[in-house]
């Protein structure tokens, strides 16, 4: 058998090696305006209607026959078309400079080839966002934040109101694969998860995959979120920033070297400590005045990208964010700090138009920390984790109509669980406790794109991951298989077929992302968490400007970690002992309808959006909880829907609108009650409520509507604009979480118990002055 | 209640805090028909009478009310006795407890290491049991107290862990009077630092002239799991970072607890 499967091997790839001469034509696409790579641009040979896409440096290779006249055509989102007819007797190398979009003419179709790539291509369960669209959309207090961008997406659920988590097809928030410029972001948000560790000024665009995953990705079950930063602008000095509602942000860009190296520093901080600690001056001198804790997040981007040669690219990127959260008074001090950091070094090699070699290495962490003071008294309560990668790819190219992938990875963890420190001044008390574990995560893969013909696109890979740790070794094989078979020039059908491996988890009992979340490797107890994933869907191009896509998915999950009751999480140096083991299963159908801008000058050409609808469910069983019954997670949501709409008036304004809504979340609220007296000598009554099964109870839907206002300035010295939100403008009263409330008389006794709605965002009207010179 | 480090609970806190623009609004919940159980609150205390609380537990939404279970036969046995306990309501002033089930006459002895039973049957023929074994005292070292610049006072308390066993502990600090809720009740366990001193400090300052009292309680894993699993269903209403469980009762055929109590008291006066 593997004989007649590596035979069959060699008979797709051959033809390829066959036939007509051809030589290649390679290079770069990149914005004429600032010297970016473009990720995704579509190079089309309309002579022989055959076509690539540019990778995520921007690089292209596609073959043409030799000495015949051949009409190439490049496009991006948003660019203006590039056309050329070549007529070649030796490889070409070109870079492809595409015109932004405001500075083409009116009639040209900027984006007319987009929907049509989207549908031929064979990756399916994707979503791509550029920060363009991100930007265009209200957002609460005026952040524009393209995780929650991606929360509209179909098969996105959110955690809740105004958070940025992600739960992905019924999957779990830390069983997605968050990397910035490939570096892995273990907590990508701020404050709770309002906002996301992503400064909207320095991020290119991001790329969400929800199944049909590439073999190059591991490590996480649910999906892959790539994010790209930007490079910085090649061909001169620039700046961009805003002065928002609680935060600002400022960029700078500009060529190191002209044409050939760049670099791009960003930073964002918010200010609610600026205003908290001047309200606390003011009141300081009130009788019982209580003094508000200052906070604030910072985020700093920054990258440098340098053309070594025409064979020879550099990239380095760094990113620090930080939330800080501080109160002190006389005699007694608490900080609580928690972000993450992240390193990528990238050199691209060229052996040849078909040979392309990307070595990366990488360095991520996250950790929070809680120092508290009290009088001589010191301590010290933290986590993290901290990552060293390294990875090898290999893209060879052997025709037009194959692309093979090879690569191998390695990471170094190194896990701290629960470091306490305590400390006196008079060393009567040093006490130090905690964990520290590292692992070993190996992946090595395979992939192959196969275009049979213009009908049938083929994908399929392979990935063997490993990972050990503390002695205890596992590993398995990933198979992935996509096909796109088109019906017609505007109908296609999709399937794919994923298995992912998971050797880190995330210890959390609350089912969302925290600052005090830990990371835990798998070990003795801890086993590798596992998914399969099957998807298949239809997508219909209509016109030019709008494509509906339906997805139909089901996904198996074994062996889920959750906690026991009772659960001690923290100050806990056997946390093997707190984990319970189980499984799950999600399945759903979501149908997308995207339009995108025409090339008319009428309002229905100038209006771009979608609408996103899923219909899901989500599933967990585990025999130590809910009496081994199975129970929904909290994010499991039956209906979710959103609309989104841009209307561009003029060159000045602008519209947008956003309406989501969702089934309420699954939660446990208690049936029951009792009333303990306790043991201990005049301790109060208390009622405890008592919980029968998990997530049995639904909360109210969840809906709201978001509108924007964007208009546009030309001033002498670049662009600028003021963008007003409203979130939330029919000011429904969502539910973040329902508890019981005891009503009591006078005398402070009970009287009766009420179940009561708390909501946190009412209507928020914000203002944004973005600028860009 | 006692008050572990709830971290989740911090963290809501510090949310609420934060945002300070949330809204509340009574709902509709429509519970499902409930099951009531017997809820039995028995700590054998060296030295003080047998006696416990047996009550039933109630639909959320009930009218708020004892639920007392009456006609119930309450016996407790140990070393081949065993005590009937009679029914009838009394209020101990000492400890600020109610009881409808005692024998004033019996007391527990104290004979760490001896092994309780219980037994509760109701007219409806429902059968409640539990075990309990009396552990023994911890011995507190001298309390610590640090002047600051004010001329108040922190308080520092400590005392031993026997290495290589688990044990688990219940601290609570009283300000003035034991009739008065504690000050401080935090649940412990030597998982981390096994064998190593115990070290509590009052994380505020105590007035010359003031009197205090702390508490160590000696416990055992099935009351402090039982007292784990309490708090974190009475903080999961109202926290929506908390992951609700089941209570984890040391007695069978019903809820609460059926344990020991034993536990080592200093009072002190702070000098003027």
């Amino acid at each position: 058998m593997p004989k007649i499967i590596f035979a069959a091997w060699w008979l797709v790839l051959f033809p390829a090696c066959l036939g007509a001469q051809l030589v290649n034509v390679s290079g770069y696409v990149k914005s004429a305006a600032t010297g970016e790579a473009l990720i995704g641009a579509a190079i089309q040979d309309n002579t022989h209607l055959d076509g690539r896409l540019s990778d995520e440096y921007g690089y292209f290779s596609i073959q043409i026959p030799v000495g015949e006249a051949t009409a190439l055509q490049c496009s991006y989102v948003g660019y203006g078309t590039w056309m050329d007819t070549l007529t070649l007797t030796e490889d070409l190398q070109l870079t492809i400079e595409l015109e932004e979009a405001d500075e083409m003419l009116e009639t040209v179709d900027i984006t007319a080839s987009t929907l049509s790539d989207k549908l031929n291509s064979s990756q399916m369960s994707v979503d791509q966002l550029s920060m363009v669209e991100a930007k265009a959309l209200p957002a609460l207090f005026g952040e524009v934040d393209i995780i929650k961008t991606l929360q509209l997406k179909p098969g996105v659920q959110s955690g809740g109101e105004g958070t940025s988590g992600l739960y992905v097809r019924g999957g779990g928030p830390d069983q997605n694969l968050i990397l910035l410029d490939e570096a892995q972001i273990y907590n990508a948000s701020h404050l709770f998860g309002f906002f996301s560790t992503f400064n909207s000024d320095a991020v290119k665009g991001v790329k969400l995959y929800k199944g049909g995953f590439p073999a190059e990705y591991g490590g996480r079950l649910s999906s892959v979120i790539d994010v790209r930063l930007n490079e910085g602008n090649k061909k001169r000095f620039a700046g961009s920033g805003g002065i928002g509602l609680i935060a600002s942000r400022l960029t700078l860009e500009g060529p190191i070297k002209k044409d050939k190296a760049s670099f791009m520093i960003s930073g964002r901080r918010t200010y609610f400590d600026v205003f908290t600690r001047a309200a606390n001056q003011l009141f300081e001198d009130r009788p019982n005045y209580n003094p508000i804790p200052d906070y604030y997040f910072y985020d700093f981007n920054g990258k440098v990208n340098y053309e070594l040669g025409p064979k020879d690219q550099l990239f380095l990127s760094g990113y620090l964010g930080r939330d800080v959260f501080g109160f002190s008074s006389d005699n007694f001090g608490i900080d609580f700090t928690w972000g993450n950091k992240s390193a990528t070094a990238r050199w691209n090699h060229i052996f040849s138009p078909k040979l392309l070699l990307k070595t990366i290495g990488t360095f991520s962490s996250y950790d929070y920390e809680i120092r508290n003071s009290f009088s001589q008294f010191d301590f010290r309560l933290g986590s993290g984790i901290e990552d060293v990668s390294g990875r090898t790819e290999l893209v060879w190219q052997p025709g037009n109509r194959h692309t093979v992938k090879g690569g191998l990875n390695y990471t170094y963890h190194s896990f701290s669980i629960a470091r306490f420190e305590a400390s006196s001044e008079d060393n009567t008390v040093n006490f130090d406790s905690g964990q520290d574990f590292f692992g070993h995560e190996l992946g090595a893969y395979v992939n192959e794109e196969f275009r049979a013909n213009n009908r049938l696109t083929l994908q399929a890979g392979l990935r063997w991951s490993a990972f050990e740790s503390g002695g205890t070794f596992y590993n398995g094989w990933e198979p992935r298989a996509s096909a796109k078979y088109s019906l017609s020039d505007r109908v296609a059908v999709k399937a794919s077929y994923a298995r992912m491996f998971q050797y880190v988890h995330m210890v959390s009992n609350s089912g969302a992302s925290l600052p005090t979340d830990i990371w835990y490797p798998s070990n003795a107890v801890v086993t590798p968490q596992k998914a399969d994933q099957a998807a298949t869907g239809v997508s219909f191009l209509i016109g030019d400007h709008i494509l509906l896509t339906n997805e139909v998915y089901y996904k198996w999950l074994d062996r889920q970690v959750d906690f026991r009751d009772g659960a001690q999480i923290f100050f806990n140096p056997n946390l093997d002992e707190e984990f319970v083991f189980g499984r799950g299963w999600g399945y759903g159908n979501e149908i997308y309808i995207e339009k995108t801008k025409g090339m008319g000058t009428t309002m229905w050409d100038r209006l771009s959006g979608w609408i996103g609808y899923t219909y899901s469910w989500a599933w967990r069983e585990f025999p130590d909880i809910n009496g081994g019954e199975p129970f929904h997670p909290r994010y499991d949501r039956r209906h979710d829907v959103s609309v989104v709409v841009i209307q561009e008036l003029n060159k000045r304004w602008s519209i947008t609108g956003a309406w989501v809504y969702g089934t309420g979340q699954a939660v446990s609220l208690p049936i029951g009650r009792f009333a303990i007296q306790g043991a201990v000598p005049g301790s109060e009554v208390d009622i405890i409520p008592e919980y029968l099964e998990r997530n049995s109870f639904r909360m109210p839907a969840y809906h709201r509507g978001d509108l924007g206002v964007v208009y546009k300035m030309f001033p002498r010295w670049g662009e600028s604009d003021l963008t007003f939100s409203i979130y939330n403008f029919y000011n429904r009263r969502n539910p973040y979480f329902i508890y019981y409330d005891t009503i009591e008389n006078n005398q402070g006794e009970p009287t009766r118990f009420v179940p009561k709605q708390v909501s946190l965002f009412p209507i928020i009207p914000s203002a944004t002055w973005n600028f860009k010179f | 209640m006692q008050h572990r480090l709830s971290i989740s609970t911090g963290l809501f806190l510090l949310l609420l805090m934060l945002v300070g623009c949330s809204n509340e609004k009574v709902v509709e919940v429509d519970l499902p028909e409930y099951e009531s159980q017997m809820v039995v609150e028995c700590y054998l205390e060296p030295g003080r009478p047998l006696r416990l609380l047996l009550q039933e537990s109630v639909s959320y939404f009930d009218e708020p009310q004892l639920p007392l279970v009456e006609g119930a036969t309450v016996i407790i046995s140990s070393n081949g006795r065993s005590d009937t306990l009679d029914e009838g309501i009394f209020f101990d002033p000492l400890d600020q407890k109610v009881y409808n089930y005692s024998a004033p006459s019996v007391l527990v002895p104290e004979a760490f290491g001896s092994t309780f039973d219980l037994r509760i049957e109701d007219r409806a023929g429902r059968v409640l049991t539990g075990r309990t074994t009396l552990l023994d005292t911890v011995a507190i070292r001298p309390l610590e107290f640090t002047p600051d610049s004010t001329g108040e006072y922190s308080l520092t308390i400590r005392w031993p862990d026997e290495v290589n066993r688990k044990n688990y502990y219940r601290f609570t600090f009283h300000r003035d009077t034991l009739t008065n809720g504690p000050d401080i009740d935090f649940l412990l366990d030597d998982r981390v630092g096994d064998g190593e001193d115990f070290v509590i400090s009052t994380f505020f300052f105590i007035d010359p002239g003031d009197s205090v009292v702390c508490s160590v309680y000696h416990i055992e894993e099935s009351y402090w799991r039982y007292l784990i699993t309490t708090e974190d269903a009475a903080n999961s209403n109202g926290n929506p970072f908390a992951q609700p469980g089941n209570i984890i009762s040391n007695v069978e055929g019903g809820l609460g607890v059926f344990t020991g109590l034993t536990y080592t008291r200093r009072d002190y006066v702070v000098p003027e």
